[in-house]
This record gives structure tokens, sequence and C-alpha cells, in this order.
């Protein structure tokens, strides 16, 4: 398998956050009171982090790249050129 | 009237149209997954056009209107599934590109290595769907008969649509579907954008004063309330909706679609945005909320045409009308066809390569599944989220087997994911034709714990089952798949 191992890409656990917050949405922000750019806060709250999860996302896909990309270059190094 | 009727009929004609105009030289593998050659543009837009479906049009400001805050999970769940998506789908599509399998059912025989589980799997996923498709049906009724002002009934409108569907499933495959999926897209974000600003806008002042006035006028209807659809309804709706979300056997149908596995994770990152356009549903919902008050029970679904009608010309009507006949449309023929093709494959599973015989099969049952959906939308009475809740917990009793057979750690048999699939099939049943809910069966437990979704109850069933049965029963243990 690939070097860079699950144990190894800490940022994966990123991805939790987003869904945590999400899901404790109806008990810590169960309010109408502030509204935030007009929307309840209830409905601002789960949309911020929905916008959060888009871009926690992201970051977590960037670094896989790179991780995968490194994986490949490493282990081109240790066989050497193939024909 | 007339021109909105006209806008109408003339989207049905350019769908048709357009599907048509494609090669109908297809094989049983193009036909239901395209030949897996799409890219991630088109991969994009036919998950969204699965996802965006009538339900989201009018179940969601029905359900804002109707419910209020309840209504968020909506929102909630997508975002937590696309989270999921970007380990499960990769996961899924490698195992299916290497196995050469092209549907859920060969899918989950594959990986336990037998039929009589495929066989059970098409089964509960054709159960699922019958909800699934009377919602998109039950959708188009009430787009029709709206948009023409009530000249054309909800039954009559029901049956054209209907016919509509079939033809359009039996003229092109996935093909004539991604090409209209994408108009439907555009054409779907206009109208939701467009209305979602213009009516809190023109009629009370912008959106933060809308919501103002609904806190004033009715202060706990923009949070979730203590019982009832309270909050841990909320959260154990969101996790069975998100277990569920991938086990539909046309979002797992279009899985396969893929060229390569990174599409999905480049999915995983856009799809919450785009989830984003639910809050101009919401807004159109509770716009109408203070506007067109009075819809009880499943008429809330009739908020949103209600009020573009109370508030527009029949220009406007004609164009919204024509964006829910797409969105009723596009997912109405994709569930269609994927139930008709889980039913060709399971009755008629010994033909391979071409399939040219399945095929013509699965185009004959097109009609006859619609017949059942027709009967099954004739009876209702439930709105449209309480249908895709009902699917959705049939269709979630999958989920357990499918992480046991990418996860051969687990170690689940083969008849440890069918007793436990069936167990949780029977309990949701069960439940759903008698009316039970936790708070009937456990009358003195406190509503944190009865009002938790029932269809939790039937997955932990399930779970319990299938562990049970694959430690205890005699069996040959499951063979990992190396991948």
């Amino acid at each position: 398998m690939s070097v860079s191992t699950a144990a190894t890409r800490w940022w994966r656990w990123l991805a939790l956050v987003p869904a945590a917050a999400i899901l404790a949405a109806p008990f810590v922000a169960n309010r109408v009171e502030p509204l935030i750019f007009g929307l309840p806060f209830l409905l601002a709250f789960i949309t911020g982090w929905v916008l959060a999860t888009s871009a926690i996302m992201a970051l977590v896909f960037a670094l896989d790249e790179r991780a995968d990309a490194r994986a490949m270059r490493l282990r081109a190094a240790h066989t050497g050129p193939r024909a | 009237m007339i021109l909105s009727l006209s806008l109408l009929g003339a989207t049905l004609l350019l769908a048709l149209g357009l599907c048509v105009s494609k090669s109908r030289n297809m094989s049983l593998e193009q036909w239901s997954v395209g030949g897996r050659g799409f890219g991630t543009m088109l991969v994009f837009l036919l998950l969204a056009g699965e996802i965006y479906t009538t339900f989201t049009f009018l179940g969601g400001s029905g359900w804002a209107y109707g419910k209020g805050a309840p209504a968020f999970y909506i929102i909630a769940y997508g975002s937590i599934a696309y989270i999921m998506s970007y380990w499960l789908l990769p996961a899924i599509w490698r195992r299916a590109t290497e196995w050469r399998v092209v549907s859920q059912p060969e899918f989950f025989a594959r990986a336990y290595n037998s039929r009589a589980l495929g066989t059970v799997v098409a089964l509960v996923s054709v159960i699922a769907l019958i909800p699934y498709l009377v919602l998109q049906l039950k959708g188009l009724g009430i787009i029709v008969s709206e948009s023409s002002y009530g000249a054309i009934s909800n039954s009559v409108a029901i049956m054209i649509g209907t016919s509509a569907v079939v033809i359009y499933v039996v003229l092109a495959g996935i093909h004539g579907s991604a090409m209209t999926a994408a108009i439907k897209d555009v054409l779907v974000l206009v109208v939701v954008v467009g209305l979602g600003i213009a009516l809190p806008f023109t009629l009370h002042g912008g959106i933060g004063p809308m919501f103002e006035t609904i806190a004033r006028e009715r202060p706990d209807f923009l949070t979730l309330p203590a019982t009832g659809l309270s909050p841990s309804w909320f959260v154990s709706t969101v996790l069975l909706t998100v277990c569920g979300f991938y086990m539909w056997p046309h979002t797992f149908g279009s899985v396969f679609s893929a060229r390569d596995a990174r599409v999905f994770k480049r999915n995983a990152v856009l799809m919450p945005l785009y989830q984003l356009i639910l809050l101009f549903v919401f807004f159109v919902g509770f716009a109408a909320l203070l506007s067109v008050p009075g819809l009880e029970g499943s008429d809330a679904d009739l908020a949103l045409l209600r009020i573009t009608r109370e508030t527009y010309g029949p220009l406007v009507v004609g164009i919204v009308g024509s964006a829910g006949l797409l969105t009723a449309l596009v997912p109405g023929s994709m569930i269609l066809m994927a139930t008709a093709t889980l039913l060709a494959r399971t009755i008629k599973p010994t033909i391979d390569g071409a399939g040219g015989a399945t095929i013509t099969f699965a185009r004959w049952l097109v009609p006859l599944v619609a017949g059942v959906a027709l009967i099954f939308t004739f009876r209702g009475g439930d709105t449209l989220v309480t249908l895709l809740l009902m699917g959705y917990a049939l269709v979630t009793q999958l989920f357990p087997s499918l992480l046991a057979a990418l996860w051969p750690a687990m170690r689940v048999t083969a008849a440890g994911a069918m007793s436990g699939i069936l167990a949780g099939v029977a309990v949701v049943g069960g439940v759903t034709l008698s009316g039970t809910t936790a708070a009937t069966l456990f009358p003195s437990w406190p509503p944190y714990i009865t009002d938790i979704n029932i269809g939790v109850l039937a997955l932990f069933v399930n779970v319990t089952t299938m562990f049970a049965v694959s430690r205890f029963a005699r069996q040959p243990a499951f063979t990992p798949q190396p991948v």
C-alpha cells in the first residue's frame, strides 16, 4: 500500500468537526435570536457549518493529493525507473 | 393560464426530443449508467439532478411552511453525507470497477458471494423506491394542476405526468436524463434563487424583516419544539438519512458512471455549496407562511406554487412550473429506470454480456412499475417529506451490510447480512403499516427517547441480527475480497 497510511494522515480527522457541529446544532443553537444576516440563529448556525464543510473538505482533499503525490515519488525513487 | 400551460408543454416536448435524438443502440450497462464514460462535470450534474428533486422544490418549501425549523434537517443531512462520500464512494467504485458490476444487487451478490442476497437487496430497493416514485408523481400532479390554475385536475395531471415519464424512460436511458438534468439544474437554480429573493423582498421587505415578523407572530416556529419534531428527532433523522443517502439504487448506480475515484472527492468539496440553494427554498416556504396561510396537512406542499400564483402572472407561473416539471421528470425517470432494471435483472438473472433481452424486458417493466406507483399515488394523503422518510427508513437497512462488505474485518456472512436486512425491513414494515411510533410503544418513556426516528430502532435490530447470525450460524467465514 502507500507510504503514508491512514494513520499518518491526521488531517482526515478534521472532517469530523463539521459533522459533529451540525449534529450538535439543535442542542447548542436552538434559538431564534440573534438573527445573523437576517437568518434565525439555528438556520444561520447550520448554514455556517455547511460552508465550513466545503472549506474543510477542500483542505482535506488538497492535503490528500499532496500526500499521494509524495508517496508516488517515494515509490518511484525506491523501485527505480521502470523501462 | 394558456401561456403557463404552453410553457409546460414546450418543456415536456423539449425533454422528450432531446432523448429521441440520441442513439438507441445501447447495451444494458450503457442504458443504466451511460457506459462509465462521464467526467466530473456531468457526474456532478447527474448527482445534483438526482438530489434536487420535486422533494426539494415542493417538499422543502412545504415543510418550511407547515413545520418551520424541523425542515432545516434537509440542509443538515446533505453535508454530513458528502463528508462520508469522500471515503465511501471511492471504496465502492474501486470494487465495482474491478468486479465489473453495474448494479447494487450485483455488488452485494459479488461481495458476499451469494445470489440470494443480491435478490433480497433488489427487492428491498424496489419496495423502497415505490414511495420515492409516488413522491415524484404526486409532485407532478401538484405542479401541473397548480400551473393550469386548476383547469387540469390533480388526478388527470398525475396521469399525464406519469405517461410522460414512462415515454421518456422507454425512449432513452441515462443519456437523455443527463442532458435534461443539465437544463433542469440551470432552470431550477434560476427559479429557486429568484423566488427565494424576490418573494421576501416584494412581500415582506427583505429576508431579515420576514424572519422578524415570523419570530413575532409565531415565536416557536423558528426553533425545534421540545417534543415531537424535537432535537432528538432531528439528530436521529439526520443520521438515518445520512446512512441511506447513497443506498438508493439510482444514487448507488451513478457511482458506477464515474470515470475515476477522484471525481467523488472533488464532489465532496463542491456539493455542500450546492446544498445552499435549499436556503432559498426555505425562504419561499416562510414567505408563503405569512402571505398564503391556511394550507393544512399535505396541502402544505402546494405552498411554493400557490404563492407564485398569487404574486405573479402566468408567464412566471409557467417558468416555475416548467422547472418543477423537470425536477419531477428527471429523478422520476431515473427511479423508474432503476426499478425496472432491478426487476429485470432479478427475474432474468442469467443473461450476461450485451443483455439485449434484459434491456427489452426492462423496458416492458417500466409501464408496469409506473402503474403500481400510480395506484399508491391515488391512495396517498401523506406529505412529500413523510413519503421520503418512509423510503429512507427502508433503504437504510442496506447500509450495515454495505459497510461490512467494504470492511472484511467485521466478518459478516451472507446469512448474517441477509437476516439483518430482512429483520430491519420487517421492523420498518410493521411500524409503517400499524402506524406505531416509539411514543405509542413506550408511553412512559421521556420524549427525548420516544422522539427518536423509528428507523433507528429498525437499524439497531438490523445490526444486532447481522452480527448475531454471522457469529453463531455455522456458515463458512466471509472471505475478504482483495481490492
